[in-house]
């Protein structure tokens, strides 16, 4: 064998070795887990045959505790870039098998390697997230190497698509990167995202709580908002990220890929006519008019499990990626509050932010009151909201569906926050409150004046028929401009897809700015 | 028998009938003009014999009368052709047509465009 034919052979061999990264033993242990390793994880999320490693023969350079004695080529993550659907992205997958996936200088170089190069070539960073958290033997390099990572996440923000996958723990320093990313993804049962542990909540408040309860997938995709998705397994985590990525555009420079639908653009649905229930106070699935509207009625849910009375997701319409935020009647009668207010608003700024028009359906009845609601910051947090409509430049189509009363009325992407094109249904009340409230302000003492109360009933009731007959309508907002027209429900599809059509070359600008000083 | 060769009548009241007399001749015609007007524009066909279907509807019900009578059910060809006629209701038509031609590349959809301006 020549020399040259030796040098091939190791390189074969040390990348073999470098491919088993902890080695079998620790390989089978995470199996037993239920839990994949980085790269069978990468091998699921990417394009058959498409990744390619870059700094696989990396090795720590610490000497504290012993570290020098043992080296591990790829210390403990693999990184590179491969394709989903044939669209470029970078990856990170953190490796259990190799000193429990800890973050040490050179893995966050490593990291830091891919995600300058994302953000060099536009594309999205995707990271698996599986780590014990720093490298203790590493001191302060390792926090380093954390606040490196984090650096360039605050960077890349609103410049290219980040996602997180969290696929074992993510504990301490560590969650922050997931939580300046644009997605995050939990896998129930095996993932974990905490600052502190239950060991020192235990010490500190003596309250005694599990690592599930504390900071698993269901707590943190339903209480907490931390998480954007969850997934019950690691399988079907790999396969919700794919599906988001085809709602998204690869940087900011550029529009979500336009996918081909059979589905017309001129189909009505009947149903939508009398979706509406008679009765005001009675409510009615918002689901099933995004699904009626969208392009094969195909809905990616964002934060399904979260503010459940706001929805927010993608879909497309006419072939268009949109980003859909719409108040779900079915929950809480719709009303904003403190978590539906920072659910909507997050989104609406990342469609904006990478060029996806927004379609919201508004059925609205006002934000929730109450002291929980106040002493929470409900006005910051809807301001939140507001703010973020008001700061959009991408195309907004906005429908009202039934009600939309006072300031929530604002905040839903109205007319003034430079909504593009305004329709209304001929069930919606565009007011400044419901009639129940306006005849008490506006006649209560009348009523109270009488003191039969079947006549006071009555007045009431005379006037709650005046003041539905004058405000609670559409046609005082059409009237004055605010609204573009009144559409037939089962015509909607088709007027939101041509809306998107006319907007589709939209540009706004925003003032000159260091940047804004959003409510937070 | 004397007959009287000349009867003696209130001039005013003689004017007063005549009167009376030509108004409701012409109150008698305006309303069989107006019932024969009604006639000849239509207005008692509509009320009493229903719409007349537009081009989309007179479309849909031939499309719909051709697939079952394909399937040889003329009873459903029959049934969905009355729900289209009379059951639909009244609609607000759109055209279902977006005359728009994309053009993605031209320099006007420019991303960059809509960053935040420099100072």
């Amino acid at each position: 064998m020549s020399i040259q034919e030796k040098k091939i052979e190791e390189l074969v061999e040390r990348r073999s070795g470098a491919r088993l990264g902890g080695g079998q033993k620790r390989i089978d242990a995470q199996h037993a887990k239920n839990k994949l390793t980085a790269r069978e994880r990468l091998a699921l999320l990417l394009d058959e045959g498409s990744f390619e490693e870059f700094d696989m023969f990396v090795q720590h350079r610490c000497t504290n505790f012993g570290m020098d004695a043992a080296h591990i080529d790829g210390d403990g993550v693999v990184t590179g870039q491969g394709t989903i659907d044939g669209r470029l992205v970078f990856v990170f997958a953190q490796d259990f098998t190799v000193n429990g996936g800890s973050l040490s200088k050179t893995m966050s170089e490593k990291i830091c390697k891919v995600m300058d190069m994302a953000v060099r070539a536009g594309a999205p960073v995707i990271g698996l997230n599986d780590s014990g958290g720093a490298r203790i033997q590493e001191g302060i390099d390792a926090l380093a190497g954390y606040g490196e990572i984090f650096e360039r996440n605050i960077l890349a923000s609103g410049v290219v698509p980040q996602i997180s996958l969290i696929m074992g723990p993510c504990a301490g320093g560590a969650v922050y990167s997931p939580a300046l990313t644009d997605f995050t993804l939990m896998v129930k049962d095996t993932s974990y995202m905490f600052l502190t542990g239950p060991a020192v909540v235990k010490s500190v408040t003596g309250e005694t709580v599990t690592q599930e309860e504390l900071g698993g997938a269901a707590v943190h995709s339903s209480k907490s908002g931390v998480a954007h998705f969850s997934a019950d397994t690691e399988e079907d985590a790999i396969a919700q990220i794919r599906r988001l990525l085809s709602f998204l555009p690869q940087n900011n420079m550029e529009t979500a890929p336009f996918r081909p639908t059979a589905d017309p653009v001129s189909r009505t649905d009947d149903a939508l006519n009398s979706i509406i229930p008679d009765n005001p106070n009675k409510a009615y699935d918002m689901y099933a008019v995004i699904r009626s509207i969208v392009d094969d009625g195909d809905f990616f849910e964002v934060h399904k499990a979260f503010a459940k009375n706001i929805i927010v997701g993608f879909a497309h319409m006419g072939g268009r990626s949109v980003g859909v935020v719409a108040n779900q009647p079915a929950v809480l009668a719709g009303v904003l509050d403190i978590n539906a207010s920072r659910k909507a608003s997050r989104f609406v700024r990342f469609c904006d932010a990478f060029n996806i028009p927004l379609l919201t359906l508004v059925d609205v009845p006002g934000f929730l009151c109450g002291t929980q609601q106040e002493y929470g910051a409900i006005i910051t947090n809807g301001a939140k909201l507001l703010y973020a409509y008001g700061e959009a430049t991408v195309p907004k189509v906005t429908v009202t569906l039934r009600k939309s009363y006072g300031g929530a009325h604002i905040v839903m992407s109205c007319k003034q926050l430079r909504g593009d094109i305004n329709y209304a249904w001929p069930s919606a009340e565009i007011a400044v409150m419901g009639a129940d409230g306006a005849v008490g302000v506006l006649y209560g003492k009348e009523i109270k004046a009488e003191t039969d109360p079947e006549k006071q009933a009555a007045i009431a009731g005379e006037k709650k028929n005046e003041y539905n007959e004058l405000f609670c309508n559409p046609y005082q907002a059409a009237t004055k401009g605010y609204i573009e027209d009144v559409i037939e429900p089962r015509n909607t599809r088709f007027r939101a897809v041509r809306a998107f059509e006319v907007l589709a070359g939209k540009r706004q600008e925003m003032p000159a700015k260091k940047h804004d000083n959003m409510p937070l | 028998m004397m007959i009287p060769l000349s009867i003696s009548v209130d001039p005013w009241a003689l004017t007063l009938i005549a009167v009376s007399v030509v108004f409701s001749a012409l109150i008698i015609l305006f309303i069989l003009y107006s019932i024969s007007g009604a006639m000849f524009t239509g207005k008692f066909k509509r009320t009493f014999s229903g719409r007349k279907p537009d081009a989309e509807t007179a479309a849909a019900i031939a499309l719909a009368l051709e697939k079952y009578r394909e399937a040889g059910d003329d009873a459903a060809a029959i049934a969905v052709a009355l729900h289209l006629y009379l059951g639909a209701g009244v609609h607000d038509i759109e055209p279902g047509i977006i005359s728009i031609t994309r053009s993605e590349d031209s320099p006007w959809r420019n991303k960059a465009l809509t960053f935040r301006k420099k100072a």
